[in-house]
């Protein structure tokens, strides 16, 4: 087998139609490929053990599903399960937040992230870029509950800080939590706080891999430090972004529960901007406890995300067949 | 034929200098480390000061109160902490080899099922079949209830970290890794001894991610564990504090309850405290760049 | 980043939002505390005319089983397998079975019980009610056994302690499912008052009998509020309603109510049986412009807090009063343990008599599992629960001498032991309303025990009025998705509404148009369908 693949070390399998029958080919590039499917095996079957197996308990959103009849004996109900998810002006609300909140968490998230790392890769000393990594990894250990609670000492209108110093400075104060229309960019920075430390190490490792014989390269060509920046380092993170925006998009129809519940503290006079639907689906089941509902919540957020990601993905293969996630 | 390398060599030029590229990230810094300071404060505050006077970079007036609180059956404590470095050990370590191999495979162009594999793995992102299917299938199909493979085995592999450590694998100099096959060194070896090598720190970023993962989990043990000798740290807090929540909401008073919000911030730090350790020591291996001299 | 973060964080969250629950619960689960012990008068006579047959089976003729017991921990909770072991000495010998107490805490209790249900794992017993294990959630997924031919047989003198009207609150489509605890049932609104504060402003408390009679003397502690830094009052939850408490305005809310929130409700004494949204009746626009005075003048804060925010606020002494959802007997004493200060309670008296409704019985019940496997059995431990005094001593308060020592065996007051407080214990639920008749729990405070807190409170439950739908329960699944849809809509305007935040001559024609975009017509003609045929039903 080692034969084998030395033998054609490059060239992709497969390239060579023709004479053989379909099942020999087949069997050649299995053959050819033990190895790797050996070492993806453990992977492989854990996911379908793990994830594909009770999949199958999707069938449960088309159900009016009960406990003593389990997943055989409940009644089909077709996409009855579905209906509170798009029956009302509130469904579209939730599901325009959704989709707009999530997309301005990717934009914002993406931009910040790569420029705080490219700004912790340009510092000259180690120690420094370490200790501004790690301070900036501390939002990632605080709670949206804690979170929560600084942010309402913040804006509270009767002691909040934000509203005493408006008043000091001759400004009219801001009832924070029954004004909708600030909390897109309140929720925004809250987001970006907890992340941008996280995010900007997934890139900064992207940097890492780059070969610095490219820089001492555009070094010797005279190229600046920006340069370099522009034309070197940011082109070579194209696949990471790519696949990290990539995922996001998969997963842009589920909010983050905390952010959107907690920091909110939930407030009914927010839910124009800040109603998303997980929260919806919490309230709408939190009396009735029917499992086929969530369930349904749950193949809905799925499927908008998939198809999300299947056009990207399209789009993405269109321009350079490489980069795209499969 | 060694040659070491910084990948910072080269340097900050033009007008954004390296001062200006301070002052912003010690603004973002000041603004991340703020709310950890008022946390650690408000964790050895009189939960009085804090409701009169709110949040104090330093507290008005010092009591330990929480943490002998949270702490005060060591015993229980020591469990539990050896139960969570168990888990995150055996799972960060099994997770990221799992992780990485089939990354490693599926990130080789010319391996002929990538697009389908990658396709598989990342199916599952999005579709999962419900918290109660999960639930039956772990109890009754693999018997996970009460075990500490329950507090395991449901994490381990990630399919985002999956995709992410496939891009960066991808992103090695290929011609590295062909030239060693026809070498004749075998996928096992390449995978050994040139890609985990070459990528110390993608690895290290994802292990930290893992590492955090099954430190700060609570959920699985709430679902799956009965038994109290095998709670994690975590989640033995968080019983805690849900205890003290419940005793202060319930309708029948028998006394004074501790105070909520001291003993939540103390437990932040106390979850915080070793996670943050873990970061440092992890931390020198994000900076370690390519060394592709060292492998000639 | 995962899937498990979102699946994590939802719970999370469900911790989050059972504190609110738990606030709402407060209706009708507020216990008073205390009462006479043995078996009433009522349940000794009646025990006679039961059938002889099972209770009374030698114990020795059964085989030895065990039975668990799931509810909601409120209190510490380490040595329930000691307290486990001690009940099952008694049990053995009346029923030979033993006992297994699984409390489990609020995070898990609604989301682990359900998914273990959902497992089939064997549960025998578990609490089942309106605000926490859903009670009709569980009739409708088909989690409970009935009970009609169970209790009769054999738990007798539980069986025949309660009134029949009372029992219907147990039942969902004429069968019954809950085993009812006798609590307090009739719910009075009214404040906590701070005796300084009282004392202070010299104010006469007799004399405030409704939310109106609050505002001038909200309003003298308002005046002052620049320099002592106090409010008249605060909230309890971030949901939390002011003055819409259905039963003080006469009106039975049906159990119906999602979060803290009625938004249905009828007349307790309109024998026709009419509902209506709550926006629809007179009274709410009254109740509404009285929360609205209240917000305006600024008697709580701007925004409302969580429940433990008023814990901590409310100990720090930056509200003068409590507001309480039960004005029970005995509830000064226990806001004084809990807060530090000593209060004045002063219940509210409206128009309307207090209110018997199937909300509130069915507030703190019992249930069998389906996966039981020994019906009957655990029928006898209900029946020992709510009649064996030490049996249910025990799970209340836990091993005498360890856990509680007698003050005053003669009044029946326990304390704890040398050595061990509220927060030291490690047994202490905390829940006597749980686990069966609280009339038999043991007094916690000398106070208690010379109100004779217990008789008083029975006193009231049968001095209230019973509502002209006590024992209807509503079967939702037909509107589970009207439901659904009017949570947010209950959740975005019914709540700001209640609680004065916004306008209500705006928002009140807005309130009801959005509750009939979201399927409240349907949900409204449902709800009246049944309510039709259960009256005639009871014909």
């Amino acid at each position: 087998m080692l034969e084998l693949t030395r033998s054609k070390p490059i060239q992709p399998i497969g390239e060579k139609p023709g004479q053989q029958s379909v099942w020999t080919r087949w069997r050649k590039r299995l053959r050819k490929n033990a190895t790797r499917l050996l070492m993806a095996a453990p992977a492989v079957i854990w996911i379908f053990l793990f994830s594909y197996i009770p999949m199958f308990g999707l069938v449960i959103a088309f159900q009016d599903y009960r406990f003593d009849k389990g997943i055989f004996g409940s009644t089909w109900v077709g996409l009855q399960n579905f209906r509170f998810l798009v029956s009302t002006e509130d469904g579209f609300r939730m599901t325009f937040n959704t989709l707009f909140m999530n997309g301005l968490f990717i934009i914002t998230n993406t931009v910040a992230s790569i420029t705080v790392a490219i700004l912790l890769y340009r510092i000259q000393r180690r120690f420094v870029t370490r200790f501004y990594q790690a301070t900036m990894f501390f939002p990632y250990f605080i709670s949206w509950v804690i979170v929560q609670a600084f942010v309402f000492a913040l804006l509270n209108s009767d002691t909040g800080l934000i509203n005493q110093q408006l008043t000091r400075m001759g400004a009219d104060p801001v009832q924070w939590y029954s004004s909708p229309e600030h909390w897109r960019w309140i929720l925004t920075v809250a987001n970006l706080w907890k992340s941008v430390g996280f995010w900007s190490i997934v890139y900064f490792a992207g940097m890492m891999a780059i070969s610095p014989e490219l820089y001492e390269a555009a070094q010797v060509d005279g190229a600046n430090g920006w340069q370099q920046t522009l034309y070197i380092t940011l082109p070579l993170l194209v696949p990471l972004v790519i696949i990290n925006v990539l995922l996001s998009i998969g997963r842009i129809f589920y909010a983050d529960f905390g952010l959107f519940y907690i920091v909110t503290r939930d407030q009914g006079l927010l839910y124009k901007t800040t109603d998303v639907i997980d929260t919806y689906v919490f309230r709408g089941l939190q009396r009735t406890g029917k499992i086929g509902m969530a369930s349904a919540a749950g193949f809905y957020q799925a499927v908008v995300g998939f198809v999300l990601v299947f056009l990207s993905n399209w789009i993405v293969r269109r321009i350079d067949p490489d980069r795209s996630l499969f | 034929m060694i040659r070491a390398h910084s990948s910072w060599s080269y340097k900050a030029k033009g007008f954004l200098g390296e001062g200006f590229i301070h002052v912003i990230l010690a603004l973002i810094g000041l603004l991340c480390v703020l709310p950890l300071i008022f946390t650690v404060s408000a964790s050895f505050s009189e939960e009085k000061d804090i409701a009169l006077y709110g949040y104090a970079l330093i507290p008005r007036s010092f009591t330990t109160f929480a943490y002998d609180y949270l702490l005060r059956v060591p015993g229980q404590i020591l469990r539990a902490y050896g139960v969570t470095s168990f888990i995150t050990a055996v799972g960060s370590g099994l997770g990221l080899l799992m992780m990485s191999l089939v990354a490693y495979v599926i990130s080789r162009p010319d391996f002929p099922f990538r697009k389908q594999l990658s396709f598989y793995i990342f199916f599952t992102l999005l579709f999962n079949g419900g918290l109660v299917p999960w639930y039956i299938w772990l109890t009754q199909g693999l018997h996970l209830k009460d075990s500490v493979w329950a507090l395991i085995l449901p994490y381990l592999v990630v399919p985002w970290y999956v995709l992410l450590l496939r891009t960066y694998f991808a992103s090695l100099p290929q011609e590295l890794l062909d030239a060693a096959l026809i070498d004749g060194a075998g996928e096992w070896r390449i995978f050994f001894k040139i890609v985990l090598p070459l990528s110390t720190s993608s690895l290290a970023t994802v292990g930290l991610f893992l590492v955090l993962m099954y430190w700060n989990d609570w959920w699985l043990a709430m679902l799956y564990i009965d038994n109290h000798n095998l709670e994690p740290l975590q989640y033995m807090l968080y019983r805690i504090l849900t205890n003290i929540r419940a005793m202060e909401a319930s309708p029948q008073a028998t006394g004074m309850t501790p105070p909520v919000w001291t003993v939540r911030m103390a437990m932040a730090v106390l979850a915080t405290g070793p996670a943050a350790l873990v970061f440092l020591l992890v931390q020198r291996y994000f900076i370690r760049g390519v060394t592709i001299g060292a492998l000639k | 980043m995962s899937q498990s973060l979102s699946r994590r964080q939802f719970i999370k969250l469900a911790g989050t939002a059972a504190s609110g629950a738990v606030l709402a619960a407060c209706t009708g689960a507020v216990p008073p505390s205390s009462s006479t012990t043995a078996p009433t008068s009522a349940s000794k006579t009646e025990a006679t005319t039961a059938p002889e047959t099972a209770p009374t089976t030698a114990p020795a003729e059964l085989p030895e089983v065990e039975l668990n017991y799931y509810f909601l921990a409120w209190g510490p909770m380490q040595d329930a397998q000691f307290v486990a072991d001690e009940m099952s000495k008694i049990t053995l010998e009346q029923i030979k079975a033993r006992v297994k107490l699984t409390p489990m805490d609020w995070s898990a209790f609604n989301e682990k019980l359900q998914l273990a249900l959902a497992a089939g794992e064997a549960i025998d017993l578990m609490f089942t009610c309106t605000w926490a294990n859903n009670f009709y959630a569980n009739v409708s997924n088909g989690n409970l056994l009935p009970l009609d031919d169970l209790l009769p047989q054999y738990a007798p003198k539980y069986w025949a302690s309660i009134k029949p009207d009372i029992w219907n609150a147990g039942r969902v489509k004429s069968k019954l499912y809950g085993a009812i605890n006798e609590q307090i049932w009739a719910s009075i609104l009214g404040f906590d008052v701070r005796k300084d504060i009282v004392e202070k402003y010299k104010w006469d408390v007799s004399k405030l009998k409704s939310f109106e009679d609050y505002i001038p003397f909200f309003d003298a502690i308002k005046k002052d509020q620049s320099s002592t830094g106090m409010w008249p009052t605060g909230w309890f939850a971030p949901d939390e309603k002011q003055t819409w408490w259905p039963s003080y305005w006469g009106y039975d809310d049906l159990g119906l109510a999602t979060g803290t929130q009625p938004y249905v409700s009828l007349k307790y004494d309109d024998p026709s049986l009419k509902a209506s949204f709550c926006v629809e009746v007179p009274e709410y626009k009254t109740a509404i412009d009285l929360a609205r005075t209240y917000y305006t003048a600024g008697y709580l804060p701007s925004e409302p807090t969580s429940g433990e925010d008023f814990v901590a606020n409310m100990k720090a002494g930056k509200y003068a009063c409590v507001p309480i959802n039960s004005a029970k007997p005995g509830r000064a004493s226990e806001d004084k343990a809990k807060y530090g200060f000593d209060f004045v309670s002063v219940p509210m008296t409206p128009n309307a008599p207090p209110i018997i409704g199937t909300g509130s019985v069915a507030a703190t019940m019992n249930g069998i599992a389906r996966t039981c496997k020994n019906p009957e059995r655990a029928a006898m431990l209900l029946e020992l629960l709510n009649t064996n005094v030490d049996l249910y001593t025990l799970i209340c308060k836990g091993i005498e001498g360890t856990h509680w020592v007698w003050q005053d065996k003669s009044k029946k007051v326990i304390g704890f032991p040398e050595g061990v407080t509220a927060e030291k214990s490690t047994y202490n639920p905390n829940t006597d309303w749980m686990f069966g008749n609280q009339f038999n729990a043991p007094f916690v405070t000398m106070e208690q025990a010379e109100d004779d807190v217990w008789n008083a409170t029975r006193e009231l439950n049968e001095s209230a009025a019973v509502s002209a739908a006590m024992g209807f329960a509503f079967v939702q699944d037909p509107v589970t998705t009207e439901i659904s849809q009017i949570a947010t809509v209950n959740a975005e305007v019914g709540v700001p509404l209640s609680q004065g935040r916004v306008d209500p001559e705006k928002t009140m024609p807005e309130y009801l148009k959005k509750l009939k975009d979201a399927g409240g017509e349907k949900f409204l003609t449902e709800l009246q369908n049944q309510l039709d045929e259960w009256k005639k039903s009871q014909k």
